[in-house]
């Protein structure tokens, strides 16, 4: 087969990986344990492919071929061509063709297929087609298996000898099959299947007169939506036929459409599915999991995970399903669910990270976007938000080479004029909002504006009293009124470790304003459950121990009545609890 | 699935003879100037490795040994190696008289480092001749042993597809009746072949799944298998469902005869299951596997040598606890190593 040549189409025109694919091209990704292209030149070299064309747009790839040394016996011999400016696949079939390298039959694999399948078999059934028929231009390979994903989901008609009829899409709302040719008579065997079991593999053997088709068509875009497409609607003005390769159902694919398939494809990797082409030896401890790193004994890591070389992993390191690449430390007590860690990651201790893929480089420290989380076992746990699994955002792509060395993402003081600022986008804000579907948009507003600037809690929250206090009058009603207002606001922003600073501003108001009174502050922060009754009898407590204040004096007698309405609530609350016996038997999750 | 499954092993191991022979013939062999009889032997341990398919492959190796031996009997100062006892066959009796016969053409001391190369290949190439006949003649000698060990009308259980068992109960066939019954494993599907290709000649057999091998074992005589590879220990490789198979017919007390020729006698040891042994797809045993709800497939399943009654090969019958002396016999122990 020394003219057979394989074409590797190492970029995927689509935005499903948006924000990893404005650095690195797919075929780049590290899967498991090396890139999907060295992947794919490994499977391409054991079934004797050795001539390689890759057709890039990405530079990245031209620096890591320039780059690459792999020893081995055999060595492919690899040609770049470069498809610069092209939108869509076609182009870049045009472009090759262009080039002229390709005399006779080729094999196109997309940039983002993991494969088992044999091609011996394949190349054979190709040329005895080829041999029977000159129009047989394309033998598109598929193998048997379920289709899950929006991207799969075909309906292939066959004729005899698997020859394509026609290929439609399941996502439309109407299929319509080709009905000029069938014909069916009562007794005779019926000449077409309908298959809905096949999974195309991008996988395709195709003749020169497929780049030359592309060449006539301008317009052929993608080669199955349009070119198999027109090839098979048309086929009784068109000779070409197109003929499909089953695979026996040992031999599968996966290409890698999104996030999930990618995890997918990684766990299959991993649970043997591609058999011979496998995770090394060396490295296998269990069920499917495979260790080349260094495992602490107290971490526990699930099945299916994969530990890249040179990692460390710490204690009590909770580890389900998820791939470690290489050089990661990961901290002490950190939990990784359903997610893809590629190189050089360092993640500090007690970290949930969930359902998420993390680029190389990154360096994940306890104050990124996070909220203070309290469990009712007293574990402080700083919680990365955790995404959906298809959402874009599900992203976070800091490639080391762009900032210095490492990027680290820890929370800045805000500075005097970002204050300012604050507090004039605060006022505004309050003076708008007059009613509460308005005070609901104010509270994304007012979150937007702290995650862009990464302002603290307590800043926020001073910079609003002020604000709310301004458009106060004196006057029992009014107060009652801007409290309904701005309940939800007030305890979206205020939480435990604010309360000290929002009592703060209003007493401080309090002592300029004479004419406001702080008692009926706490009364209404009561009522609309912004402060706990413990945390209104601590002020109180503390206010009565203040000496030489006539404020706080006032304060403690008027606040005398309230005080003890408080207690009375607390003494009923634990008198209940007493009753209920022995209280809530409490867990300790423990862990096999 | 292709239908010849034992085939293969012999295939392979003749396959690869015949290569070494091609390499020596046509000049391919990176041999020396004037090669001692060292030489020959590290270049074929060479090539042993080379063509190896794997960590799992025994059979390339086993015969390699063997023809190592083979040279080195040959080539031994005295050619007089002694009879053991009377069931080795007269083919022994007939090499020695070749081996004295080809030693008193040639002029000069044969095993010293002075030989030329013509003598060399004198002694390799009638030693390759000798390790193929062994090959191809080895379910002949079965059948003879074979024979003694079955009376009339009794009920023998099969495992799936095995060629050496086959040619066994085609040519028992002749002198008795008896009755067959095939069981089927769960992850190939080669049991419906072979019954078919014991039904074309005329013999009574019935075809069960596996699930029904404690039922019928009650009314077994005695089981018969082939295998994959024999161990040192007396223990057995075998496809996977083997071992279920040989601890039933221990519960019941039903024997297990083991047919095999003598290239399959691999000088290894094994502890459990996962010695020598490799995860394959899942897709092997249940097509519709996905990541949640997946099958193991391995490779082979050791059976321990207390399961086994009775080891039938080419080169005589033994018992597990015995076999190692067909070891020490059949090939040489510095070679174990290949």
């Amino acid at each position: 087969m020394s003219e057979f040549y394989a074409v590797i189409l190492a970029d995927s025109y689509d935005n499903q990986f948006n924000h990893l694919t404005n650095n690195i091209p797919k075929s780049l990704f590290p899967f498991v344990d090396d890139l999907i292209i060295e992947h794919q030149i490994n499977w391409l070299s054991k079934n004797e492919i050795d001539q390689i064309i890759v057709l890039y747009r990405n530079e990245k790839i031209a620096e890591y071929f320039n780059n690459r040394r792999r020893p081995g016996r055999k060595t492919q011999k690899i040609q770049l061509i470069n498809i610069l400016d092209s939108k869509s696949s076609g182009d870049a079939l045009r472009e090759l063709y262009s080039h002229g390298i390709i005399q006779q039959d080729f094999l196109l694999l997309f940039g983002d297929v993991i494969t088992n399948i044999s091609l011996k078999e394949v190349i054979n059934k190709y040329h005895d087609q080829r041999k029977e028929d000159k129009m047989n231009i394309l033998l598109m390979v598929v193998h048997q298996g379920i289709q899950q994903y929006d991207e799969e989901r075909y309906l292939y008609v066959l004729e005899s000898d698997d020859k394509l009829f026609q290929l439609t899409d399941l996502q439309q709302k109407q299929i319509i099959i080709n009905k000029k040719h069938i014909t069916l008579t009562k007794g005779m065997p019926c000449k077409y299947v309908i298959r809905s079991n096949l999974i195309e593999s991008g996988i395709y053997i195709c003749n020169r007169d497929v780049l030359k088709s592309f060449q006539e068509y301008f317009m052929f875009a993608e080669i199955k939506e349009d070119f198999i497409k027109y090839m098979t609607t048309t086929s009784d003005i068109q000779e070409e036929k197109i003929h499909l390769y089953i695979s026996p159902k040992i031999q599968v694919s996966q290409r890698i459409f999104h996030a999930q398939s990618y995890h997918n494809a990684c766990l299959k990797y991993l649970s043997r599915f591609f058999f011979p082409y496998c995770p090394q030896q060396q490295y296998y401890v269990d069920f499917f999991k495979y260790f080349a790193g260094r495992v602490d004994q107290k971490s526990k890591i699930s099945d299916q995970c994969f530990i890249g070389q040179n990692t460390d992993v710490k204690q009590k390191v909770t580890i389900t399903k998820s791939i470690i690449g290489k050089n990661c430390k990961l901290g002490i007590g950190c939990e990784i669910i359903n997610s893809i860690l590629w190189d050089n990651i360092e993640v500090d201790d007690n970290i949930i990270i969930k359902d998420s893929i993390i680029a190389s480089g990154c360096k994940i420290k306890n104050s990124i976007q996070s909220q203070i989380v309290t469990i009712e076992n007293q574990k402080n746990v700083k919680q990365l938000l955790s995404f959906q699994k298809y959402d874009d955002n599900a992203f976070q792509s800091e490639n080391s080479d762009q900032e210095s060395d490492s990027h680290e993402l820890h929370q800045k003081k805000p500075k005097e004029n970002d204050d300012q600022g604050l507090k004039e986008d605060m006022i505004d804000i309050v003076a708008n909002c007059k009613t509460v579907s308005q005070v609901k948009e104010a509270i994304t507003n007012v979150d937007t504006i702290k995650v862009n600037s990464n302002i603290a809690f307590e800043n926020i929250v001073i910079a609003f009293m002020a604000a709310f206090l301004d458009t106060l009058q004196p006057d029992v009603d009014s107060l009652k009124n801007a409290y309904a207002l701005w309940e939800e606001f007030i305890i979206r922003f205020v939480s435990e470790t604010e309360v000290v600073c929002y009592i703060k501003s209003i007493e401080t108001f309090c002592r300029q304003n004479q004419q406001y009174h702080l008692n009926q502050f706490l009364q209404l922060s009561y009522k609309h459950q912004i402060l706990s009754e413990q945390v209104i009898i601590n002020y109180q407590n503390q206010m009565a121990t203040i000496e030489d204040d006539q404020f706080a004096k006032d304060f403690v007698q008027s606040s005398q009545q309230f005080k003890e309405y408080l207690e009375n609530i607390i003494l009923e609350q634990e008198q209940q609890q007493n009753q209920e016996g022995d209280g809530e038997y409490e867990y300790e999750y423990v862990y096999e | 699935m292709s239908t010849l499954k034992a085939q293969p092993r012999l295939y392979s191991s003749r396959e690869s003879i015949l290569t070494l022979k091609a390499h020596l013939s046509g000049k391919q062999a990176k041999i020396p100037k004037n090669p001692t009889m060292e030489d020959y032997i590290t270049y074929i341990k060479k090539l042993s490795n080379r063509l190896k398919q794997g960590p799992l492959d025994f059979w390339i190796p086993n015969v390699f040994r063997r023809l190592i031996q083979v040279i080195r009997l040959m080539s031994s100062e005295d050619g007089f190696f002694p009879i053991k006892d009377k069931e080795k066959n007269f083919k022994e009796l007939g090499l020695t008289i070749l081996r004295k016969s080809i030693r008193s053409k040639t002029t000069v001391e044969t095993g010293s480092e002075t030989g030329s190369n013509a003598i060399q290949q004198d002694v390799i190439l009638p030693s390759i001749e000798q390790v193929l006949e062994e090959l191809e003649a080895h379910s002949d000698d079965i059948n003879t042993f074979a024979s003694t060990h079955f009376f009339t009308n009794e009920v023998l259980l099969v495992y799936e597809y095995s060629t050496t068992v086959l040619n066994f109960l085609l040519s028992a066939k002749k002198t008795r009746n008896f009755e067959i019954i095939v069981l089927e494993s769960e992850t190939e599907n080669l049991g419906k072949q072979f019954a078919t290709d014991l039904g074309k000649h005329n013999l009574n057999v019935t075809l069960t799944p596996f699930t029904n091998a404690y039922a019928i074992m009650q009314r077994v005589n005695k089981t018969l298998l082939g295998v994959d590879a024999i161990l040192k220990n007396g223990g057995l490789l075998m496809h996977p469902g083997t071992y279920a198979i040989c601890v039933l017919a221990k519960q019941f007390a039903v024997p297990v005869i083991v047919l095999s020729g003598a290239h399959k006698l691999t000088p290894k040891y094994a502890f459990d299951q996962t010695t020598f042994n490799q995860l394959v797809s899942p897709l092997k045993i249940n097509p519709n596997s996905t990541i949640d709800h997946m099958s193991i497939g391995i490779t082979f399943d050791y059976v321990p040598p207390e399961y086994i009654s009775l080891y039938i090969t080419n080169q005589g019958q033994y018992t597990p606890q015995s076999i190692y002396q067909l070891f020490s016999d059949f090939y040489n122990v510095k070679d174990e190593d290949i």
